[in-house]
């Protein structure tokens, strides 16, 4: 699943660590998202939306959208 | 210098170590038994262990209770009991092919490593299913 997490975090102006820290995870696992090599769980995808002031739809996009 | 990279470096010496000292032995009394293989593998379990994962105060890596850590430990879960059922038919053909009979228990452990898997499936999925 693709998702715009670097584009809002840099619009933000947050770095990858600070992102993992807000959301308790490591910065491997934000580089993994951000990267698309690992699907977050439902609660990771809700606080990286909310951490990151949009919502999950925003954030994420599912393979419908991507063709389009 | 890190924690983690102190903590590889220790005890990739200390397995190193190990190892040398294990082959100086078999060479001149042709000896390699139970300590060793014990010794080797906890040491090798350890160094892995220490490269693999991060320190959450030093945030130098993956944490094995984040759910990226998880999915890892699940992934590498799986893979490892396929290989290690392939090694297990791979020792019951050596044996069979070196003694010229099967080792009984090693027979056992190949075909409870078949079914364990699925049974523990059957288990797991039982869990999840809705009753009427």
């Amino acid at each position: 699943m693709e998702n715009k997490i670097k584009e809002y975090r840099e619009k933000k102006g947050i770095s990858q660590g600070g992102l993992a820290d807000l959301c308790n995870v490591s910065r491997q696992t934000i580089n993994a998202i951000e990267n698309n090599k690992y699907d977050p769980s439902l609660q990771l995808a809700f606080n990286l939306a909310k951490t990151l002031g949009v919502t999950v739809d925003d954030l994420f996009l599912s393979e419908g959208e991507i063709e389009k | 210098m890190k924690t983690r990279k102190l903590g590889a470096i220790i005890i990739g010496t200390a397995t190193l170590i190990v190892v040398g000292y294990s082959i100086f032995k078999f060479i001149t009394e042709r000896e390699f038994g139970f300590n060793e293989v014990i010794t080797i593998g906890a040491l090798l379990m350890m160094f892995f262990s220490a490269i693999t994962w991060g320190n959450k105060e030093e945030k130098d890596g993956i944490l094995p209770e984040e759910e990226l850590g998880q999915m890892i430990m699940e992934k590498s879960s799986k893979v490892s009991y396929f290989v290690l059922v392939f090694f297990i038919l791979i020792a019951v053909a050596a044996d069979k092919m070196v003694n010229g009979t099967v080792n009984i228990f090693l027979l056992g452990i190949l075909g409870l490593a078949m079914v364990i898997l699925p049974f523990v499936e059957f288990l797991i999925a039982k869990k999840y299913q809705w009753v009427c």
